[in-house]
């Protein structure tokens, strides 16, 4: 019976060519710029490289800050105690790894006009899944030894610039004069991850980082934490046990400074603050988004079931039944929206390809306008991209075809047989 | 005819009805998505107050393995040195000398806070913060004329005042209203919170939009004593030598003679030429660091997802509207109605709609405005940064008008909504209206 319907569906698409084409290109357009959002989206909060496991992910990077009675305050990172410390403590994680706030210039390697750095400890390599195509990140010893012998984990296409090959394992870079030697080589970051976005890697306690010490009765500097959670499930206890040792030490500064430690998971640190907010908002503009198209469909399709009235009547009259005829049309309606849903899909990712040098930063109030936004296919092709899309093609066809179905059907027979008479 | 029309709408409301409903929730979301792009917009024709088309930014490092005996002296030196040669260049119109971050769109932003001696009292504006840009004065140097900032009494462009004795400034015609409550304030003094030093106005410049996107805020330029620029350290580390070229002369080829040839000659010991950036090219840098680009792209995408709705809906309902009713357009046109006149028909039916459903979506695009206030996309830009300087909302500007803001947005809304229509109904009935009445009869 479906066989038939689709059937149907195809002739009546060849025989109404401008209904048809209006039809889905009102779908494709509609799903492009949904799925465009969700890219976006999927990019910021989903697993993506070299980041897989966002969902087990608590970030430590800020520190609002009220010291001397009111006299200063704002925000910055943690300090080198206050780093240690946790390390030491917070031991309810699978991993927990250190980066350095600071910023340093992007033209510390002579011989490429740019190259943007990015200090971290051992535990960085452990943590996120870098696919290394040689060698491998630095170790503990290696970071340990970093002041007699400088070491350096640079991405593909650094490696190419500087060598003209990706196998630079062994090689010397130069970097603000001092000898680096390259001890893996990683597969290009796009800027779209900015927690892990660098051209270069080098250990945290380099000889060209600065211990970023400032003020704060050790409680403040340039470092930021991430920590990995064993399970999706335990984040809150890892939430609760760095909160409880930086509690800890807040208790033993001097009376008067006061302290805000932002934990937060992934979700919380892209969408900020007023998160609920933000869930609330983004959900709000994707269902605008699919409710006006939507009714513009439905006036498409009560149209079209205006002309069809006397199908209806006949097929009413030979005995089908309400049931069957809303399934007929939702039926056939899925073909037109299949077929838009996949042009849509085809489009946003050719959008989102076209685009990437702005699309990821498309919402964001301040962008690193110099970090290549790349976007890859992994980030386009994949299951929750696909199921995202099917869903979408369902909810937009019920929405659009339902309705104005259900409305042509409430005539009689005799109705809709003499509609047009 | 509209009488005829509006009957017609009704007689036709159930298929109306989808399309209406369309119209009204399409106009409310045109609105919101054209306010934030009216916003920016208006704040983008907000005068400059300044202008640094060809003004350029002289940057410098040092020279690799350079040694010498006293480097504060080698750095003075080679500052004197770019200064005196960029100073006798025939390309160059203008000269000065200021701190890095002393221009329009700079990212650093430098505000004290400011009181007066003879200040008003009872004003509230006794203590004001101000944007703060330090300039030098080397011998032939104009930051007002390579600027272009003109005097806020003349219009012309504000000459630097011949006594200075190290501690003059020029203050903005808003600073001066604010703290002075006049623009009569030569003469007057005023003085930094942190350090008591008194700095003598020396002129009053029209305002300046210090930022882009951000009504113009209170500015001072101190004229600092040379001496100032030469005592620090290294003078290159945080001023800069900015200079304006002449109309004619090409930036590429400057730059090279610069580079090759001008500063080499002078033989800087401790300091290598590195670039001569146009200071234009940090509006833009402002304007994608601030997401300002993205906000315009975002906004654009939705307004012309928006009108592709209606354009969509119009067409498609017209389209079939138009053929199912080929008896009446065959019988219009039996009785002496020319393809002009079916097609007007359908127009006016068309724009009637749009204006009906625009009529329906005003009273809650006001009720949306009474309670959410209107689009401020620069909001978060501007309480990251400036939080300390804005200033209340000028109401010289249109955005900051609400009966205007309202009108203005409406206006653009309903025009495009008109045009899109306008375009979604002549296809279809262009189409159908050449048909010949014994064909559109027959058909029936």
């Amino acid at each position: 019976m479906i066989k038939t319907y689709f059937k149907q569906a195809w002739a009546m698409m060849q025989r109404n060519k401008l209904f048809s084409s209006m039809y889905i290109l009102g779908t494709a357009i509609t799903i492009a710029l949904v799925m465009v959002l969700f890219i976006i989206f999927y990019i910021k909060l989903g697993p993506v490289y070299p980041e897989y496991n966002r969902d087990r992910m608590v970030y430590l990077e800020n520190i609002q800050f009220n010291i001397n009675n009111g006299n200063n305050r704002g925000g910055t990172g943690l300090s080198y105690e206050a780093v240690s410390r946790l390390l030491r403590l917070v031991d309810n994680c699978e991993q927990k790894t250190v980066t350095s706030l600071d910023t340093y210039s992007k033209d510390m390697i002579e011989e490429v006009k740019r190259s943007d750095p990015m200090f971290t400890c051992h535990n960085f390599w452990e943590l996120y899944d870098f696919e290394f195509l040689y060698g491998r990140g630095y170790s503990q010893e290696q970071v340990n030894n970093n002041r007699a012998v400088p070491v350096v984990v640079i991405c593909e296409s650094l490696a190419r610039k500087l060598f003209a090959t990706a196998d630079a394992v062994g090689k010397t870079v130069k970097i603000k004069d001092i000898e680096h030697k390259v001890v893996g080589v990683v597969k290009d970051v796009s800027g779209s991850t900015p927690n892990v976005y660098a051209q270069y890697w080098v250990p945290v306690n380099t000889p060209l980082s600065s211990e970023g010490k400032r003020g704060g009765e050790n409680m403040l500097g340039n470092y930021k934490m991430v920590f990995l959670a064993k399970e999706k499930g335990s984040v809150a206890d890892v939430k609760k046990q760095i909160s409880d040792v930086l509690t800890r030490m807040m208790s033993e500064q001097p009376e008067g400074n006061r302290y805000e430690p932002m934990i937060q998971t992934h979700a919380q640190y892209v969408l900020g603050d007023k998160y609920d907010e933000n869930i609330g908002n983004i959900i709000l503009i994707f269902a605008t988004l699919l409710f006006i198209p939507a009714l513009n469909l439905c006036g498409m399709i009560a149209s079209r079931m205006n002309s069809r009235l006397e199908e209806v009547g006949v097929r009413k009259a030979f005995g089908a039944t309400n049931r069957q005829l809303v399934f007929q049309v939702l039926c056939e309606n899925l073909l037109f929206t299949v077929i838009g849903a996949l042009l849509g899909f085809i489009l946003s990712c050719l959008f989102a390809k076209l685009s990437q040098e702005w699309i990821v930063t498309l919402l964001d109030s301040y962008v690193d306008n110099e970090a290549p936004t790349a976007v890859s296919m992994e980030m386009m092709l994949n299951p929750t991209m696909l199921s995202v899309t099917i869903l979408l093609v369902f909810v937009l066809n019920i929405v659009s075809a339902l309705i104005p179905t259900l409305y042509s059907l409430r005539h009689s027979i005799t109705v809709s047989l003499n509609v047009k008479k | 005819m509209i009488k005829i029309i509006l009957h017609q709408i009704w007689n036709e409301r159930r298929q109306n009805g989808w399309l209406f409903l369309e119209l009204v929730v399409v106009s409310i979301f045109l609105w919101i998505a054209i306010d934030p792009l009216f916003v920016l917009l208006s704040h983008d024709y907000i005068p400059k107050g300044y202008d640094y088309k060809s003004v350029f930014l002289l940057s410098f490092n040092n020279k690799k393995n350079a040694v010498a005996d006293n480097v504060e002296e080698a750095c003075a030196n080679d500052f004197l040195q770019v200064v005196n040669s960029v100073r006798e260049l025939p390309e160059v119109e203008n000269y000065a000398v200021a701190l890095r971050s002393s221009f329009p769109n700079s990212y650093e932003t430098n505000c004290p806070k400011y009181s007066a001696d003879t200040a008003v009292v009872n004003s509230s504006a006794v203590q004001i913060n101000a944007t703060t840009y330090d300039v030098y004065d080397f011998p032939g140097s104009d930051y007002f004329a390579m600027m272009k900032i003109r005097d806020a009494y003349t219009g012309e462009i504000l000459k630097k005042s011949t006594v200075n004795d190290g501690h003059g400034a020029y203050v903005s015609r808003n600073f001066a209203l604010a703290m002075f409550g006049t623009l009569d304030v030569v003469g007057k003094t005023i003085s930094y919170s942190s350090d008591n030093i008194l700095q003598t106005i020396l002129g009053v410049f029209d305002n300046v939009q210090t930022m882009q996107y951000v009504e113009p805020m209170y500015l001072v330029i101190i004229l600092h004593d040379r001496s100032a620029a030469l005592s620090s350290r290294d003078p290159f580390y945080n001023k800069n030598v900015y200079l304006r070229l002449k109309k004619d002369v090409d930036k590429e080829e400057f730059a090279q003679h610069l580079s090759s040839a001008v500063i080499p000659g002078v033989g800087l010991t401790y300091k290598n030429f590195d670039t001569m950036e146009p200071l234009v090219d940090k509006a833009a840098v402002a304007r994608r660091t601030f997401g300002i680009e993205s906000r315009y792209r975002l906004q654009t995408i939705f307004s012309c997802f928006a009108l592709f709705c209606v354009f969509l809906g119009i067409m498609s309902t017209y389209w079939v509207r138009v053929s199912s009713r080929k008896k009446d357009l065959g019988l219009m046109r039996s009785v002496g109605a020319t393809s002009g006149n079916v097609f007007w028909y359908f127009l006016v039916e068309g724009w009637l709609l749009v204006t009906l459903a625009f009529i329906v979506a005003l009273p809650l695009l006001l009720h949306k405005v009474y309670s959410m206030g209107f689009a401020d996309p620069l909001a978060k830009m501007m309480s990251m940064m400036y939080e300390k300087l804005l200033l209340p909302k000028d109401s010289a500007y249109l955005h900051n008008r609400p009966m205007v803001h309202f009108v203005v947005v409406s206006a653009v809304t309903y025009l495009f909504m008109l045009i899109v229509a306008t375009i979604g109904i002549l296809f279809p009935v262009r189409t159908t209206a050449r048909i010949q009445p014994s064909e559109a009869l027959g058909e029936e």
